[in-house]
């Protein structure tokens, strides 16, 4: 456990000490600043929020996370795309694989790095949460259901990056690949599920990561959210942890 | 599984440990994909789900766990918001309501759930409706379908029908009947008519949309009426022509007869009037006398020809075109030579007794002047009733076979006897509820199917997500209105509507006799049309009791389906005489208000509906109205409804808080919302509804003394342990009433005040003078709605009385509200249905359904953000990603010297 900390502190630490991670973040806010005053509207997805500061408007951040819930299937694998492609192009994989630790204890290791990244990006929003007890009396258990189906949700993000990264050895190919996983299990689900016949539709529809999402931002605790968000980042987490092993025969 | 044995191997042994290892690890992850299956699989057998919103928006109410759980049959819900207007995004709207229906599945997994999305999907759904429909009207169905087959068929004859009189020639012997053209005009019409009534009805069984079987067989018996009275008319009127040669040349003589004898009678006013005209006669009265009897020969002549004329017309003739003369038809002319004689005779007779030898002798002169006219209108009337007979009596070539085969008796026969065969099977149609609203509302945008056994029923947007009250859009700007979430109260009644039995009857109990006066007021029963579809909606039965009709007595209660009163106002007593010829006017009376009474005493629980009634003058003076029931409210009941105040909300003036102005919108509609904690209006606190003609209801002392018309029957206990919101309470002793009132909508607004003398209210306004508050009305808060108890030895009897007014009116509940914003500019809302609510849930509540009271839309405090908020802005925008890029900038320069 105690290499696997220092492995995570060793992953954050790198990500604050590159200037990627600010900019990252920056953009990451201003697109929560925007969302927060203007609201998003993506047909397409079905999304159609209205802006958090809005006379009239419920205070509470749902909007902003549920456009959060699509935004980070884009910024977190550009987070997370370096995990291991990074290793695996400067050949310091390798000088890890001969370290005194294992496999699951590295990919555990980058994870928790890569999940703290997130875990500070997520507390930004907590300035707006401030701004919405300015001007309004949210209701605070839907505000931690909200908080925590994006930890949720991060864990899965994070690990399907984290699996991407394993993959290749290109950061951009990996970002691309996390994408699209992600893109799959989110939108891509979403997508399916106006297709299919529409007995199928509801099963297809909860396959949907941001469906169990969606309950938590209205304030809904559901075991089958947490146990689903949890197992597919477990799942993720696992694979990568194969992944890397096959690598050593390679 | 980790590899730490680093040893090099021979490339043989290698190449093999590497294919284990990929298949270790494929298979590794295979297990871990078919663990996830398995363990999201159990978790959804056996998830645990719970709303941690404190309004709890996201959990079912009671209410629609109870109808899910007692609902026998298999429910279907679908949503089709495939809506493309702004204000109406599926992608805004949907959501909420998947959401709702989702956690209905998950309560009653039975419940089939579906969602179309898209134009192709519903097209699915409709024809899965169209199908569902094709089954439960089949009857109606096959008799459209009959009609269809009956229509192609005959509509070719009857083409060919008209092809074939088009054809007759212009001066064959039945144009002279204008039967031709007449037959080829109306056998295209029929024609026409048939194939457009098939072709349409074709389209709509074969269209997307839903088939409205009831009323396409509705119009398709319409139609056979039509043909019906067509052909029978055609065939009475082919045979008539038929027979029409034979009576001509039968009745010839006779006719000829007549108008020879007419003529005659004419030519013997020239014998009266011998010598020659030019010579005066040498005894007048002589002269007169011959004219009177001759007179009176004409007129008898004239009659008996017209009559026989008459006759003949009846038969047939008057069709033909030498029945009418350049002078009018030929029995007119005779009636005219009838009145000619008559005339003649008249004056002859009174100038023979009255006038002197001189003056006889001048008329005598005149009249041998006229005689020469009237001879010759009576030839004339000789030779067109001559060209009659002989134009009628001679048939030419081409018609000879025609009329053989209009004296047929199956000529049109199998037409009319297929469409009569029809019309039998219209008449044996089920009595099925034409579903004009279903189709129509399915057909519309954003609609929720809900199909219970197969039953069927569709709820419309603003069903499902109704406005928001006035305070929330007034933050909005109102470009799209706010709309709240009702799905579950309004999915969950209408799958209670389309399942069970009725809860209860609901007798509408009032006095009217439109054959006198008064009107009732505020409300009379002809108008409460949308009240009567919202309550059969909401599962009750409703049946009329007009006191006013003696001999419509109340029929005693059906078994196992409890009653509730729905009292209306009834009229005052009729004072004034009835005018001249009038019968009476029956009166409201004592005895009416006994027989209430009596339903109520003996455990019938009532809801009496009541309201602002202006006073109306009597011998010349304004008289406030009494209402029939104050004493009894009154006395056994502690309630007071002061029917002559009108509740009024005023617009506070800005430069005098004293002075208040009261536009005409907010007199037409008083916002009214705050309702108590009392089950019937808990459910309604979070919507804001507008009202008319309310009149406060204020708690009174009971009458120790009073007691009811029979000793009270057990009625069940309201909600125990429940405190009284106002009104007074005394400890019951042993056979003494303990009467317990409840507020259920209050007026607490400190600028709502009730009017005492709303006559001098209105003349103000019509001044323009500016209003307040007066020492006598009633200051808020009070009441406008309660419910009363009364327990007398432990048993509980209970009424509600609403003093809603004039607002279950049609004119009210189907106008659009017209409100004034904040800024006093004017807006409109949705018709104030939800007024009916109120009703509903007291009716509920009094036959002890009260769990099925469902809950109204819950709102959470809304964001109120000061006008300028540039701050804010910059804030979000610029400021906290700066920071944040600061502080990285700060850490990258540390670590730089560092």
């Amino acid at each position: 456990m105690r290499k696997t900390l220092i492995l995570a502190r060793r992953e954050l630490a790198a990500y604050f000490f590159s200037p990627m991670a600010y900019v990252i973040v920056a953009l990451f806010l201003v697109l929560v600043g925007w969302v927060a005053l203007a609201g998003m509207k993506v047909p397409f997805l079905g999304i159609d929020k209205e802006p958090v500061f809005r006379t009239g408007a419920d205070p509470t951040l749902r909007p902003l996370f549920d456009v959060l819930a699509y935004a980070l299937v884009i910024v977190v694998p550009l987070l997370t795309m370096r995990l291991v492609s990074d290793e695996l192009r400067g050949g310091t994989l390798e000088t890890l694989m001969t370290a005194p630790v294992t496999d699951v204890q590295i990919i555990a290791g980058k994870f928790l790095g890569a999940f703290g990244l997130y875990l500070v990006l997520l507390a930004t929003t907590l300035v707006y949460l401030g701004l919405v007890v300015r001007f309004g009396r949210p209701d605070w258990a839907v505000e931690l259901m909200g908080y925590l189906g994006m930890v949720l949700l991060g864990a899965v993000y994070v690990s399907v990056g984290l699996f991407s990264s394993t993959l290749t050895r290109h950061q951009l190919v990996a970002g691309l690949v996390g994408m699209g996983i992600l893109g799959f299990l989110t939108a891509g689900f979403y997508l399916l599920a106006l297709v299919v016949p529409m007995e199928h539709a509801t099963t297809v529809s909860r396959l949907n990561m941001i469906t169990y999402f969606g309950d938590f931002s209205k304030g809904v605790f559901d075991t089958r959210g947490v146990i689903l968000l949890g197992s597919v980042a477990a799942f993720f987490l696992f694979v990568s942890v194969k992944v890397l092993e096959s690598r050593r025969w390679r | 599984m980790a590899v730490t044995d680093k040893t090099p191997a021979p490339r043989r042994d290698m190449h093999l440990a590497r294919r284990q290892v990929g298949v270790n690890v494929l298979i590794s992850i295979l297990a871990a994909a078919l663990l996830l299956v398995v363990v999201n699989v159990i978790s959804n057998l056996r998830g645990w789900r719970r709303d941690m919103e404190t309004l709890q928006r996201y959990s079912l109410s009671d209410s629609a766990r109870r109808i899910l759980d007692e609902v026998q049959q298999p429910v279907r819900v679908t949503t089709i918001y495939t809506s493309s207007k702004p204000d109406a995004k599926p992608e805004q709207y949907l959501p909420r309501l998947r959401d709702l229906l989702e956690e209905m599945r998950q309560h009653r997994p039975a419940l089939t759930v579906m969602h179309a999305n898209s134009d192709q999907q519903k097209a699915e759904i409709l024809a899965r409706l169209k199908k569902n429909l094709e089954q439960t009207h089949q009857k109606q169905r096959d008799f459209v379908l009959a009609f269809q087959t009956l229509a192609d068929n005959q509509s070719a004859g009857y083409e060919q029908m008209a092809k074939q009189w088009a054809a007759y020639p212009a001066k064959g012997w039945l144009a002279q009947f204008g039967v031709p053209k007449s037959l080829e005009v109306s056998a295209n019409s029929i024609k026409d008519q048939l194939r457009k009534g098939s072709a349409e009805f074709r389209q709509d069984m074969d269209s997307l949309s839903l088939p409205n079987y009831p009323t396409m067989a509705q119009s398709a018996t319409g139609m056979l009426g039509q043909l019906e009275e067509w052909l029978t008319t055609s065939v009475q009127g082919a045979r008539q022509i038929a027979d029409l040669p034979g009576k001509a040349a039968k009745s010839r003589p006779e006719v000829d007869a007549a108008a020879l004898a007419v003529l005659s009678a004419v030519n013997a006013f020239s014998t009266a009037l011998q010598p020659p005209t030019t010579t005066a006669p040498a005894d007048p009265a002589q002269t007169l006398w011959a004219l009177v009897k001759a007179g009176d020969n004409l007129n008898a002549k004239a009659r008996a020809a017209a009559e026989l004329l008459d006759t003949l017309g009846a038969a047939g003739f008057s069709q033909a075109t030498a029945w009418r003369t350049a002078q009018g038809e030929l029995p007119a002319l005779y009636d005219e030579l009838a009145q000619v004689g008559e005339q003649l005779a008249s004056e002859a007779q009174g100038l023979r007794q009255a006038a002197k030898p001189e003056v006889q002798r001048q008329v005598v002169q005149a009249y041998a002047q006229v005689i020469p006219k009237l001879v010759a209108r009576a030839q004339l009337a000789k030779d067109a009733c001559a060209r009659l007979m002989s134009d009628v009596a001679t048939v030419d070539e081409a018609t000879a076979p025609i009329l053989e085969q209009f004296r047929k008796a199956d000529y049109l026969q199998p037409q009319l006897e297929a469409v009569q065969k029809l019309t039998a099977q219209a008449e044996n149609l089920p009595k099925a509820a034409a579903d004009q609203d279903i189709t129509d509302r399915t057909l519309q945008q954003n609609v929720v199917v809900v199909e219970v056994g197969d039953k069927l029923g569709v709820l419309d947007f603003d069903e499902v997500w109704p406005l928001a009250p006035e305070s929330m859009n007034d933050l909005t700007e109102e470009k799209n209105p706010r709309r709240v979430f009702y799905g579950d109260r309004a999915i969950a009644s209408k799958i209670l509507s389309l399942s069970q039995e009725p809860f209860g009857e609901v007798v509408l109990t009032y006095f009217e006799d439109w054959q006198g006066r008064p009107t009732p007021r505020p409300l009379f029963s002809m108008q409460l049309r949308t009240l009567r579809q919202q309550l059969e909606r909401s599962n009750l039965k409703l049946i009329d009791w007009n006191l006013a009709d003696p001999e419509k007595m109340l029929p005693p209660p059906q078994p196992g389906l409890p009653r509730v009163l729905l009292v209306l106002t009834p009229p005052e007593p009729e004072t004034a005489m009835p005018a001249r010829g009038q019968p009476a006017a029956l009166s409201w009376g004592h005895q009416h208000a006994k027989l209430v009474q009596r339903q109520i005493d003996a455990g019938t629980p009532a809801v009496f509906l009541v309201g602002q009634v202006w006073p109306s003058y009597k011998l010349g003076q304004l008289q406030p109205y009494a209402y029939a029931f104050d004493a009894y409210l009154k006395d056994v009941w502690g309630v007071q409804a002061r029917t002559g105040m009108r509740v009024v909300e005023g617009v506070r003036d800005a430069t005098d808080p004293k002075a208040y102005d009261l536009p005409l919108p907010r007199l037409a509609f008083l916002p009214l919302s705050d309702f108590t904690d009392h089950a019937i209006g808990r459910s309604l606190k979070a919507r804001k509804l507008y009202w008319s003609e309310v009149c406060p209801i204020v708690p009174t002392t009971p009458n120790a003394s009073a007691a009811p018309t029979t000793a009270a029957a057990s009625a069940p206990a309201s909600e125990p342990g429940s405190a009284p919101a106002s009104g007074p309470t005394s400890t019951p002793a042993p056979g003494k009433a303990n009467v317990v009132v409840r507020s259920i909508l209050d007026v607490t607004s400190p600028d709502a005040w009730g009017v005492e003398k709303p006559v001098e209210l209105a003349q103000d306004l019509q001044r323009g003078s500016t209003i307040g508050p007066k020492p006598n009305d009633l200051r808020t808060p009070f009441s406008v709605a309660v419910e009363s108890v009364r327990t007398v030895d432990g048993r509980s009897s209970r009424v509600v009385v609403l003093g809603v007014g004039f607002s279950y009116a049609d004119e009210f509940l189907a106008r659009p509200v017209r409100r004034l914003k904040a800024n006093a500019a004017g807006a409109s809302e949705p018709p104030p249905l939800g007024d009916v609510d109120l009703l509903t849930n007291s009716i509920y509540y009094l036959l002890d359904k009260g769990a099925y009271i469902g809950s109204g839309p819950g709102l959470s405090q809304p964001m109120i953000l000061p006008e300028h908020n540039t701050g804010l802005q910059l804030a979000c925008i610029l400021a906290w990603p700066g920071a944040v890029l600061a502080i990285g900038a700060v850490i990258m320069s540390w670590r730089r010297r560092s």
